[in-house]
Formats: C-alpha cells, structure tokens, sequence
C-alpha cells in the first residue's frame, strides 16, 4: 500500500506529468492532422469540380444566403474565444472564471448549431433539397458533415461543464486543453468551409 | 549441408528465370496468335506507330533483366561464398566513398533506364499517340477539307468516330456522307466498326452508365470511357494487314464486362468508300426522328493535345 | 524526452522514464487479460489471428478466381463449389466472379495484410524494441482492434444480404460502385466496413507515431532504431494522412447510394464527375501501396544485417531512402489515372515522379546486397523469407517502371501485367515478408521455437510457387490479356493463353496447399514447441536482449538505456572483450563502463554522433 501511495505521488510529480501531458497532447495533434486530411480532401473534391463548371451558382440557381452564414463565422470565432480563455483560467487555477467561459461557448455553441438548422430549413424551403443539384449537395454535404463534427465537439464542452464545476482535479486541465484543441479546429474548418462555399 | 543450400538456390534461381521469359522478349512480331504456346508474347500488332510502344517495352525488359541477374547473382554468391565459414567484416557502409558509390550507381540506373524511358514515351507521345494534328494531317499534301470540321468521310481524310459506351456494348457513330455527326446520314454501328487500312482513324469517346475502356490490343491503343466526359485516341492501322479485329473492354463495368467484345474490321481505303457510302445513304433512308435512342451523338468535339 | 535528454544526460535521470511508465499490475480478470486487453503483446496477437482468419478467406477467394480462369464456368470442386455456391452446383456465375475478386482484394488489404503486418507486428515490435512498456494510449489500442473486429463482422455480413456482397471491384469506382451498378445493400455495407476498418487504422496510426516519438528508451535516437520501427513509423504517417482521404470520398459515394446525390455519377443518371473519385481514391491508394511494403523493408533491413551478422550497410541512407519514398508516394497517384483523360502535361509530371521513386529503391537494395556482402550468412528461416522478400520484390518493383510510363502503359494498362506487378510487391512482398516476421518473432511472442525443416520447406514451396503464379499474371498481360474477366477466352486472340492460365493455377494451388505446412507448423509450436531462449537469434535489439520470450506484462523491470545502434555485428573489440559477435544495443563494453567515459561509447562507430 504504501509502495502504490508513492507511486501515485510520483505520478503526481511536475515534470513527470508534464511529460505525459506532452505525449497525451502530440496525439491529439495528430489525430486533428488527419482531420484536416479528411476536410482537404472534401474540399479538394469541391474545389475541383466548382472550378470545372462553366457558372457557380449554376444558371437559374440562386445563389446560397449569406446573412446566416456570415453571423453564425463570427459566432464560432466567438466561442473559440471564450473557450480560449476559459481554458487559461482552468490551466491558471480560476475555476469560476473558466466556469463562465465554457458555459458561454456552449450557449455560443448551441447558438451556431440553431442558426445552422434555421438555414438549412431556408435553403431547403427555397426549392434547393440535397438532390435537386449539385450545387445544393455539395452545400449540404459539406454542411453537414462538419456540424456533426460541432455536434461532437459541443457534447465534449458539456462535459467540460461537468468537469468544471465538480471536483478540482488535476486532470482537468489538460482535458480541457484537449477539447479546447478540437474547437478550434472545428471552427477554423467552419472558416474555410465559409470562404470556399457561400462567396 | 552447403551443397543442399547450392542446389536450393540454384532450384530457385533457375524458377525465376524460366518464369522471365514467360513473360517473352518477343522481338518478332508473330505471325498469328498462339506462336509461342505457352510462352506469351505480344498480340501481332497491325498499326502503323505500335512498334515505338514495343520497341520501349522489349529494351527496357533487357535492362530489367540485367538488373534482376545481377541482384540474383549477388544475392546467391554472398549466400555461398559468404556463409556462415566466412568471418564477416566490420563496416558500417557510411564512409564518404561508400556513400557516393550507392548514389552514383543509382544515378546511373535512374537516367539510364527510366531516362531511356521517359524521353521515349515523352517523344511517342508528342509525336503520335498525343498529336492529333499529325492524325488529322497524315496524308503528304491533305485536301484543304481535311481537318475541318466536316472533312469527307471517304477515307482520303483522318476517318472521325464517335464511340458511345455502354452496358455492355460499343456504340459507335460516323459522321456519313456529309461529315458532319448527328445529322440523318450519321452511320450508327454496334459492336461492328470498320475502318480503312492506312488512314489514321481518330475515336471520341463517352460513356452512358459507367466507366468502361476502349481497348485495341492489336492497334496498340486504350482508353478510358467515362460518363461525362469526351476522351479521345487515335491510331493507323498498317496497309498490309486487312482483317477482322478484336476490341476489348479493359475496365471493369459490371456483370458482363468480360462480353463487352467488339469487333474491328481493317479494310481497304476503297472497300472502305464504298462500304460507308452505301450505309449512310440507307441511314438517311432509314431515319427516324423519333427514335431518341440514336441520337446520342455530339458535334465534334475540338481541343487540343491529349 | 526531447533529443537532447536523449543524448547526454546522466544515468541519474533515467528514473523518470522508470515513472513516465509505471509498471501497472497484470490484469487478473480473462476478459481483461485476453478479450478487451490494453496490453499490445495481447493486441498483437488478436491482430494476428483476426488476420490469419481472413487471410484464409482471402486465399480461398483467389482460389476460386484461379478456378475460374482455369476452367471457366465449370463447377468449382472440393467445398468452396459444394458449400459456398450451392445455388448453382458450384459454378461460379458473372456475377458472383465479381464479387469474388472484388472482396479477394478488400479483404486481402484491408483485412489481412493490414492487420497481419500493421496491427499484429507494429504492436508487438514499436514498444519491445523502442524500450517502452506499451503504447503511449493503451486503451485507444484496444479500440482500435475492436473497432477492426466490428468492420470484419460487416464484411461477413456483407455475404449474407440480398444480391451479395461488393462487386465493383476494390477500387471501387463510380459509377460502378453506385446505385447504377451495384444496387444490393452488400456494397453499401462494405464501403461502411472500409470506412470502419480505416478509423481503426487511425487509431494504431496515433498510437504509433506518439510512441516512437516519445517513448523511445534513454539514449536512443532517431538513428538508433531498427529499421522495423522506421518502416512501422512511417507507414503510421501515412495512414494517419491518406486513409482520412479515402474516408472522404467513401463518405460522399455513401450519399451518392443512400440519398439521391450525384457526385460521382454522370452521363445517362446525373452530371457530377466519375473522376473526381478517382482522385480521392489513389491519393490515398498509392500512399496505401507504401503503407503495405514500408514495414516489410524494415523487416528485411533488420533481418538481413541480422543474419549477415554484419553492420546494416550505410543504415542512414535505408532510412532516408524510406522517407524519400514515404514523401514521394504522396504526389505519385496519378499515374494510374493516365487513361481517364488526364491533362497530357499533368500526366509527363506524374510520371517524372514515379520514375524517380526507382532512385531510393535503388538505394535499398544496394545496402541490402551490401550488407550481405563480406558477411557471415545464416540461412535461417526468417533470414531466407527476408532473401526471398527482396526476390520477388525486385521483380516487382523492376517491371513497375513499364506502368509508371506513359507510352508502354497505353498497352499494358487494365492487363493482368498490372495484376501480377502489384501482386509481386504487394501480395507476395508483402506475405513474404510478414512470414518472416512471423517466424523470426514467433519465439518472443510464444517462448516456443518454431521447427525449423517444416519453415525451410513452407519457405520454398511459397517462393517458388508465388513467384510462378505472379509471373503467370505478368506473362498474361504481356499477351494483352485485361484484368477482370469471368472467361477471358471469349476473346479469340487471348484464346491461346489458356494452357498459360491453367499452369497458373496449378502453381496458385500448390501455393495455397504449402501453407497446410505452415499451419501445422504453427499449432505444433504453439502447442508442443520446445522452449525458446529469451535472445534464441544472437541479435542486440531491446527485444531480444530486455525481454523474456514471452515477455512479462510490463516488457522490462527497468527501462533500460541503449548506447549503440541495432546492427552492431562483427566488432573486433566486443569480439575481444566479450568473446561475441554482437553488442546489445543497451550494452557498454566492459572497459568502458569500468572507466565510465561516457553515454555512447559507440557512436562513432554507429556514425551517429
């Protein structure tokens, strides 16, 4: 018993556990590397054959709403703001000020997802479904398939809730700091996906 | 102990070289299919610009050959010679004169060998497979006609064809008497082409349902058909070798992919006249505009190399 | 553990690598012992028997494809006619031929090289021989076998359902692979196994690229890795990148048979692109041909300086040729795409590239006749797998330069040329080289030997055999013979190469029986094998040297420090002082360690300062 204790408190040690954070956090960074392979390679798709088509939108097809859009872009930068900072203050020790944080990037969070469903139902209603073109499937694959990666990172931060106001640990931060990773890769996804869809 | 590990070698090294030719350095161009029995070769090539594919293909064989040998050779002698008798030496293979004589032997192999290939294939290609003003240009001093867009279908011009791929068959159009595609005297064929000895002939290609290939293993050519898309090839057959050819499918479409069979008949320049003169007037006759299912033409496609 | 704690620091710190991995209790339940295990020496091998499972399925399969080209149309003998096609007294129809070479080639990538290779030899060797006591994410590990599992249930199910299994061949083109041309729920259902196969891919992928990054015992650098683990950590890079881009296009082609969409399908049914698959498919397909070979010229990099007893020749130059090649197989792809109307320019480029591949493959197989050069050879069993690796490799990789070309390609494309080309470095490299792997780990994963005449004769009736059949293949498409057809002999001038197919075949089903050797080679080891020593082969890796045969749970009682480079054969002053011919890579000379003089006595002699 005693021997386990020791080991625990070793574990606990500051460059022993700065080190295993290291390892913990190099994995993240490649699993988002190939994240990133998996939206370049949508893109890439999009990219090509927008680029082959002789007019975009094509012709008689309006062109995708942008109000929508261009306030949900900020809505996400916002919330990777505030996630940033509540995981400095996690990091730092201020539980309440963190507290605070990811409970405004979750309500940011679930702002994005509501303003995504409001256009979807727009588009949809304006005579584009996921079939009618090309245009309308790229839109909407693209779309989708990174709000179900929002969808994802969303669950993790109510999570991070939890965390947060539970019981101090010292794992924490560094969860905190791995969720925090996947956020702003999601929404630096939503600014490509911005720039390449809807201009 | 080591005159059975000799042998085994030996077994093996004999194995692989009797396999090699299998696959035939073929210089002679066989008379007919099934000259050389077991041992394949390439199928007789009736074009006029074939033999540049296997010229390359049949001179880098040698090279590879070489090089296969003397791996097998160097392989074999260190595992006689060098054995378990042979006290090893200590050398870790990094000294500057080590480095440089890996790299310089690969050097030599890379532009020797692949350099052989790629100015060849880059040369045939500008040259032939890929110039396509050549093809429409072939005979010493064209008519003016030939190469515009309705160029006479006679065979004294490049012969324009339009092939539509489809489950599991070759549709294929010629522009008839007028020269001009999707027009009544278009001459429609299935499965059946003809095309005159000595002309080049130029193939645009589409697909309806899926991906299928154009393949003429005797006139040294493929290409893909795909849905969406106008590809295109061109080859001459040579004067001497009237008959009937084979084409092939050589992408997978489907369940019946392997009877996607056609068949290529070379013929002379005036049996060609007169053959496509008679088909077009009887499609004139024949024509029927409601028959949507014919009217899977296009207006000839222009563009440049490729 | 950044580089420079690598290289010099004192004994003294080695304690915390002892803490960053402490030693965790065995499980004593069986389920976490032996089903959802983190341990990777038990996820190796559930990898391996997952493999060998499929492997078994995949070789019947080809089985039947030979069958077929052999005597087309004729009812397939022995249980494979009598159980598997009952419906049709064991004629193997159109259709089902399609489906039969398609799933061949899926179940062969996807479901048994991969995971025999990859899952099973990855595992066991990163954390033995790099010094680590697992993976960096032990439980993601597990995941990924099980997520693995998951996608092989799929696959088996994908028989069961209305109009079979997939049939558009492996790589799946649209718009063959869609509604249009392959309408059953089978095809769907196995885009989705691919789909799950390749996460579980990610997830080893993760798990070995941080682990040899940071995991790697005191003292080893880079330079300092066998080549297995090299081969290993590259391909993990290249899955990690390029199986998320299949992920891609199979996730748009799944909208395209589930929802209506058109993106792949043109022509009579919409106007989206066919090619743009195309691309998404060999972005990743070509890098994948890599991701199958790497690990195997790692095994023959290490097995042959292994058993040449001699230094690896110039081991910096193999490494940098496996990254050169590991760079280059990214910008390749587009050389199996000539004929689909590529842009003549785009088209010179990729072929420029793919030509220059044959320089660092040059380069591997000059230090590999090198190192066996001037060395003291001993035809072991895995030593004559690795010799036999670079045989058909070479012929392999040699008769790849008439399809990286544009002109020679225009014939030989779509030909069985190309399927006996692929197959040689693909299939049988590929096999070749993880039977050598089997056979040279197999004491370190079982404590048992393997007997070795069974290991001869398996290794001589699979070279020869394998190297025949493939050859076979080559000389058919030599003869303009294309890939995939149920009878080739409709077509009068292939009509000939009958006899050819059919002593094919014959040589394919020797190939298939010769492996009854090894299975019972295998059970007998396992089960009545004699005891294996814990360093049976002599050699200085960590595995060998650190570990028992099998080792215990955490690997090492202490994680040892490693002073010297993988292949340190020959040396006239170990032979002196210590009356071997090798040092452990963990070992000091005794002069040295009584003076003390420093970390890395050798490394000079390494050339790795």
């Amino acid at each position: 018993m005693d021997e386990g204790a020791a080991m625990a408190s070793v574990q606990d040690l500051h460059p022993v556990r700065a080190e295993r954070e290291r390892t913990t956090l190099l994995g993240m960074v490649a699993f988002i590397a190939s994240w990133v392979m998996l939206f370049l390679g949508l893109f890439f798709i999009f990219a090509m054959y927008r680029v082959k088509q002789p007019a975009w939108p094509p012709l008689g097809v309006d062109s995708l709403p942008l109000t929508l859009p261009i306030i949900n872009t900020f809505v996400i930068g916002l919330s990777s703001a505030s996630l940033h900072w509540a995981v400095r203050a996690l990091g730092a020790g201020r539980r309440p000020e963190a507290f605070r944080g990811v409970l405004a990037t979750v309500a940011l969070g679930a702002l994005f997802m509501g303003l995504q469903l409001q256009l979807w139902s727009d588009v949809w209603a304006s005579g584009l479904e996921l079939s009618t073109n090309l245009y309308a499937s790229y839109f909407y694959a693209l779309t989708v398939f990174h709000a179900a990666h929002v969808f994802v990172g969303w669950s993790l931060l109510l999570w991070l809730v939890a965390m947060v106001r539970g019981a101090p640990q010292v794992s924490h931060a560094l969860r905190a700091k791995l969720i925090g990773m996947f956020w702003h890769f999601v929404g630096a996804v939503w600014m490509a996906l911005f720039l390449l869809v809807f201009p | 102990m080591k005159v059975k590990q000799w042998i085994l070698n030996a077994i093996v090294g004999l194995g692989a070289l009797c396999a090699l030719p299998t696959m035939g350095w073929a210089a002679v161009e066989p008379e007919a299919e099934g000259a050389w029995g077991l041992f394949a070769s390439f199928p007789r090539d009736v074009s006029v610009d074939g033999w540049r594919i296997d010229w390359l293909i049949e001179v880098t064989m040698v090279f590879v050959v070489i090089l296969f040998v003397v791996m097998c050779v160097w392989m074999f002698w260190a595992c006689f010679f060098h054995n378990e008798d042979h006290e090893a030496e200590y050398d870790h293979g990094d000294a500057h004169h080590h480095v440089v004589t890996a790299l310089v032997l690969s050097a030599v192999i890379f532009f020797i060998m692949d350099g052989n290939l790629l100015v060849n294939s880059i040369v045939d290609l500008d040259e032939v497979f890929w110039n396509f003003e050549l093809a429409e240009k072939i005979e010493g001093a064209p008519r003016p006609e030939c190469g515009a867009e309705n160029s006479p279908t006679d065979g004294t011009c490049a012969v324009r064809l339009e092939v539509n791929a489809r489950q599991w068959a070759w549709q294929a159009r010629y522009a008839g008497l007028d020269g001009e595609f999707n027009t009544p005297d278009d001459v429609e064929v299935l499965n059946d082409l003809v095309v005159p000895a000595g002309s080049p002939v130029i193939v645009q290609l589409a697909a309806t349902d899926v991906i299928h290939a154009f393949y003429l293993p005797n006139l040294r050519a493929k290409m893909d058909a795909v849905p969406g898309m106008i590809n295109r090839l061109w080859f001459r057959a040579r004067d001497e070798v009237r008959g009937d050819y084979e084409i092939g499918c050589a992408q997978h479409c489907g369940t019946h992919h392997y009877k996607m069979r056609g068949k290529l008949s070379i013929v002379s320049q005036e049996d060609f006249k007169a053959w496509i003169g008679e088909a077009s007037r009887t499609a004139s006759q024949g024509y029927d505009v409601n028959d949507v299912n014919n009217h899977w033409g296009w207006s000839w496609a222009r563009g440049g190399k490729g | 553990m950044s580089d420079a704690t690598h290289g010099a620091q004192s004994h003294g710190s080695d304690e915390i690598y002892q803490h960053l991995q402490p030693i965790h209790p065995d499980p004593d339940s069986f389920i976490r012992k032996w089903i959802f295990s983190t341990d990777h020496k038990v996820i190796a091998k559930q990898f391996l028997w997952a493999g060998f499972t499929f492997l078994f399925f995949g070789g019947m399969l080809a089985m039947m494809i030979r069958w077929q080209w052999a005597y087309p149309g004729e009812a397939v003998p022995s249980f494979l006619g009598g159980v598997f096609l009952e419906d049709t007294g064991g004629v193997i129809g159109p259709a089902t031929y399609n489906t039969i070479f398609t799933m061949h080639g899926l179940i062969m990538i996807f479901w048994a090289i991969t995971p025999l290779m990859i899952g099973a030899f990855g595992n066991l060797c990163i954390p033995l021989m790099i010094g680590a006591r697992d993976m960096a994410f032990p439980t993601l590990n597990m995941l990924s076998f099980w997520t693995f599992f998951a996608s092989g249930i799929m696959i088996f199910a994908s028989f069961m359902v209305e109009l079979g299994s997939a049939a558009a061949g492996w790589t799946t083109y649209p718009p063959l692979s869609t509604n249009i041309g392959t309408p059953g729920f089978g095809q769907t259902l196995v885009v989705m196994a691919i789909f799950t196969t390749g996460s579980a891919t990610l997830m080893g992928a993760v798990n070995y690229i941080a682990t040899v990054i940071r995991l790697r015992a005191p003292g080893m650098g880079w330079m300092q890795m066998p080549l297995t683990v090299w081969g290993m950590w590259l391909t993990a890079i290249l899955n990690l990148l390029f199986v998320p881009v299949l992920a891609a296009g199979a996730a748009l082609l799944l909208m395209d048979r589930s929802f209506g969409t058109t993106f792949f399908i043109a022509g009579a049914n919409g106007n989206g692109d066919p090619i743009l698959f195309q691309h998404l498919f060999w972005i990743f397909g070509h890098p994948e041909v890599y991701i199958l070979i790497l690990p195997v010229w790692g095994f023959i990099g290490d097995f042959i300086p292994f058993f040449s007893r001699k230094p690896a020749y110039w081991y910096k130059g193999s490494v940098y040729a496996m990254i050169l090649v590991t760079v280059l197989s990214a910008v390749v792809y587009g050389h199996h795409m000539f004929w689909t109307g590529m842009n003549p320019l785009l088209g010179q480029s990729f072929m420029l590239l793919t030509l220059v591949i044959s320089v660092p493959a040059e380069m591997l197989f000059l230090n590999w006749l090198h190192t066996m050069w001037k060395g003291s050879i001993r035809l072991t069993v895995p030593m004559l797998f690795a010799l036999g690796t670079v045989f058909v490799f070479g012929l392999g990789g040699l008769t790849g330069i008439f399809l990286g070309t544009i002109s020679t390609d225009i014939y030989l494309h779509d030909t069985m040329f190309v399927v006996g080309h692929f197959h040689l470095t693909m299939a049988a490299a590929a096999f070749l080289g993880t039977f050598g792997a089997i056979y040279f780990w197999f004491p370190k994963m079982f404590g048992k030997k393997m007997n070795v005449s069974l290991g001869k004769y398996h290794f001589w009736i699979s070279v020869v055999t394998i190297t025949v059949v493939f050859c076979g293949q080559m000389a058919a498409g030599y003869a303009g013979q294309q890939r995939r057809l149920w009878d080739p002999f409709q077509y009068t001038f292939l009509a000939h190469l009958a006899d050819l197919n059919r002593w094919t075949t014959y040589f394919g089903f020797a190939l298939g029986l010769g492996q009854v050797l090894f299975v019972v080679n295998w059970f007998k080891s396992i089960f009545a094998g004699e005891k294996a020593d814990e360093n049976p082969w002599e050699l200085g890796t960590l595995d060998w040297t650190h570990a028992s045969s099998p080792p215990v749970h955490h690997n090492f009682d202490v994680i040892p420090r490693v002073y010297t480079g993988p292949h340190e054969f020959a040396n006239p002053e170990v032979k002196r002082l210590l009356g071997r011919d090798w040092l452990g890579q963990a070992e000091q000379l005794p002069t040295d360690a009584a003076a003390g003089t420093g970390d890395a006595p050798m490394a000079d002699s390494t050339g790795d300062a």
